[in-house]
């Protein structure tokens, strides 16, 4: 009797739980796909990040007199690039100093950025380049250091097409 | 239907066995330090002072102890025994087997540091509170009229405390250690392939309940529990469903349950459940969004699970199945984790014959018998029980903290031990064997993990440049992971090309600062 309880807990949890693994696994919808997003907006290394974030000012601020309905979105990509900055000049040959000066332009960038934008969600987009021009010509600088461009690789990694389920994935016990 | 059933169970349990039986081992010999060395009187003691501060020792002691959900069992066993509180056995029982030095150490490496001394931080609110609560609505839940079973110096100390391991390996808490086992692996029979993958995603409202209703049964190391909630953090699932695993995958299991209900009925035992469960997962819905890593694009699935269903996908006959089985613990089980599982079985073994040899209680008649008074020499001091046995439990806790510098070895260590791994994965990669694709891929993203830990033992930090380039190889080699899996062959190859340069660089990176060789 003593052991009834943990019996009833341990039985219901497990038939909760294949009830839910099955149910879900033949569903063959889209959650089934094993996927990496990867934004379409991330550029593949550095040199192109840089290249990128440049334009985007320029173009944001081309366009802020008449101002469009893409802004807020657009604004929002090229912080996220600045934000990769870090981990893009990672993957990179830069060394650890000029890393690490690429990572302090990369966060004045985003503080700038991040000035731009009030609390009510409105941007303030005149001469985005001018603000920033300082911190793009250290990175400017450091293009060439950084080697040779890594390629790009695909974005998102759907495994739909691809009987992902055979495999196992198990964590080993360190 | 039943072959598969019947081989993912034998799996899943002997494959939980071998991990825990280091942990078991040590369970055992704690239990009897505590019996034979330190006694009742003293433990209580060790244990007791006010409310707060009974529950905050359990707490901390549990945090030092290297010991596994099973491994605690014969600890709360022997706690019970000697009249400890119930709140506060429970609360001992439940943070023990959270962390360790070593655990605790590999944690920082996932996402922010802050994340894991969160969890910490918030494993001591949960043993406090709910023991708290749990005591306040059943005092004098402890045991009375404890005859202490200490014992004088001497070689009795020594044969006391081999044949109360031994005894308690063939006891009370062996069932208990089973029932544990007997969970995960009836996981393992019933939880079809890899469905687990895409329940704790970190848009999935649900992640901790669910992992709630998953973590009881579970059994992971706590070591285990880590990396899975690494994977956890790499893929961005949800935050709070990891934070749920480490304290229930990791705290609980069916065997100390069944302790619970033996040991304070049903009613009280649901009590400490529900309020165990109310507060675990209040607090994962807590940290959920403040502790979810900004930095990381979540994927829309994890393997931290895998583990825990059947090890096999579709129907074969039981004898293919029976050879995969073999072959599959045959990699998976460590070294260490063999010798622990031998020793674990001589120890039973050794119980098993004190018990049958000496129905008549002779040997623990002569070993409570007090030795008669000699001459000694100024220096032959006698040794109080009580000290030896904090000496030993302090022994035990430095020699954890000092295995860490083992287990996280110096950088160019890691990297001689890393270029197996390296080779193996990558070419793997290249040749796309899925089985060791996957396999290699695991140790080697470990190795980095190791690497970081290693040289923060040894420095004092890890700049965040470091830290990109482990990072970047283990988010490379997921993708390469992926690749192999569908069988994309040029993707594979521009993935091993990737790996193999971020590898280079990562060298870099960690051996230019270190004393070692490049």
């Amino acid at each position: 009797m003593r052991l009834l309880m943990p019996l009833v807990i341990s039985a219901l949890l497990l038939s909760c739980l294949s009830g839910c693994g099955s149910s879900e696994h033949t569903n063959g919808g889209d959650d089934d796909h094993l996927e990496h997003f990867v934004p379409a907006h991330k550029p593949a290394n550095f040199s192109r990040a840089v290249e990128e974030i440049r334009h985007r000012a320029e173009h944001l601020t081309a366009h802020a007199v008449h101002g469009h309905d893409d802004e807020p979105a657009e604004f929002q990509e090229l912080l996220d690039i600045v934000n990769w900055l870090p981990e893009l000049t990672a993957d990179s040959d830069l060394n650890e100093a000029d890393w690490n000066t690429a990572s302090t332009a990369a966060q004045s960038i985003a503080e700038k950025l991040g000035k731009r934008r009030t609390a009510d969600g409105s941007l303030s987009l005149q001469e985005l380049p001018s603000a920033i021009v300082t911190e793009m010509q250290t990175l400017q600088a450091l293009v060439s250091a950084a080697g040779k461009p890594e390629p790009a690789m695909h974005h998102g990694h759907d495994h739909n097409e691809h009987d992902h389920h055979h495999h196992e994935h198990e964590p080993k016990t360190p | 239907m039943f072959p598969t059933l019947i081989c993912g169970f034998a799996v899943r349990f002997l494959q939980s066995l071998a991990q825990a039986a280091p942990f078991i081992l040590t369970g055992f010999f704690v239990a009897a330090i505590f019996r034979r060395f330190i006694g009742y009187e003293k433990t209580r003691q060790l244990f007791g002072g006010s409310e707060l501060s009974g529950l905050f020792k359990a707490w901390l002691l549990g945090m030092l102890l290297p010991v596994c959900s099973l491994g605690v069992i014969p600890v709360v066993v022997e706690l019970r025994r000697a009249g400890v509180k119930g709140g506060t056995i429970l609360a001992f029982a439940m943070s023990a087997p959270l962390f360790n030095p070593l655990s605790l150490l590999y944690g920082l490496t996932l996402s922010e540091p802050i994340a894991i001394l969160s969890f910490a931080g918030c494993s001591l609110v949960i043993v406090t509170l709910v023991g708290m609560i749990w005591d306040r609505i059943f005092p004098d839940s402890e045991l009375t009229s404890i005859t202490d079973e200490s014992v004088h110096y001497g070689i009795r100390r020594m044969v006391a405390l081999g044949t109360s391991a031994g005894k308690e390996a063939t006891g009370r808490s062996l069932p208990l250690i089973m029932w544990g086992l007997v969970g995960v692996g009836l996981l393992g029979a019933v939880i079809p392939h890899a469905s687990l993958q895409h329940h704790f995603n970190y848009d999935q409202p649900l992640a901790p309940i669910k992992m709630a209703l998953l973590g009881i049964p579970v059994y992971a190391t706590p070591m285990l529990a880590m990396s899975q909630m690494g994977m956890m953090f790499q893929h961005a699932n949800s935050i709070g469903a990891a934070f749920v695993l480490l304290v229930l995958g990791a705290g609980m299991n069916i065997g100390l349950i069944v302790w619970m209900v033996q040991e304070y009925g049903a009613k009280r035992s649901t009590v400490w459940m529900s309020m165990l469960l109310v507060v675990v997962v209040s607090l994962a819905y807590a940290v959920n969004k403040p502790l979810f890593p900004k930095d990381i694009q979540p994927a829309n699935h994890t393997h931290a699970f895998d583990i825990y269903g059947q090890p096999f996908s579709g129907e074969s006959s039981f004898a293919s199945l029976t050879n995969q089985s073999i072959e599959k613990l045959k990699r998976d089980i460590m070294p260490h984790e063999w010798y622990s599982t031998e020793l674990l079985a001589l120890l039973i073994f050794a119980g098993a014959i004190v018990r049958l040899m000496d129905r008549r209680g002779r040997l623990e008649s002569w070993i409570a018998q007090v030795p008669q008074a000699a001459e000694r020499g100024r220096l032959d001091l006698v040794v109080p029980p009580a000290v030896l046995g904090g000496v030993a439990l302090m022994g035990l806790v430095i020699f954890s903290v000092v295995g860490c510098y083992a287990y996280y070895p110096a950088a160019p260590d890691v990297f001689e031990e890393m270029r197996i791994a390296n080779s193996e994965a990558l070419s793997a990669g290249l040749s796309g064997d899925v089985t060791h694709a996957d396999y290699w891929i695991d140790v080697y993203q470990e190795w980095t993990r190791k690497l970081e830990v290693g040289k923060f033992l040894r420095t004092g930090r890890v700049t965040d440049f470091q830290h990109w380039k482990a990072r970047l190889v283990r988010e490379q080699l997921e993708m390469l992971k992926h690749a192999v899996e569908d069988g994309e062959k040029e993707e594979s190859k521009k993935w091993v090309s990737k790996v193999y340069r971020s590898h280079s660089r990562m060298r870099k990176a960690f051996l230019s600062d270190s004393a070692g060789p490049d």
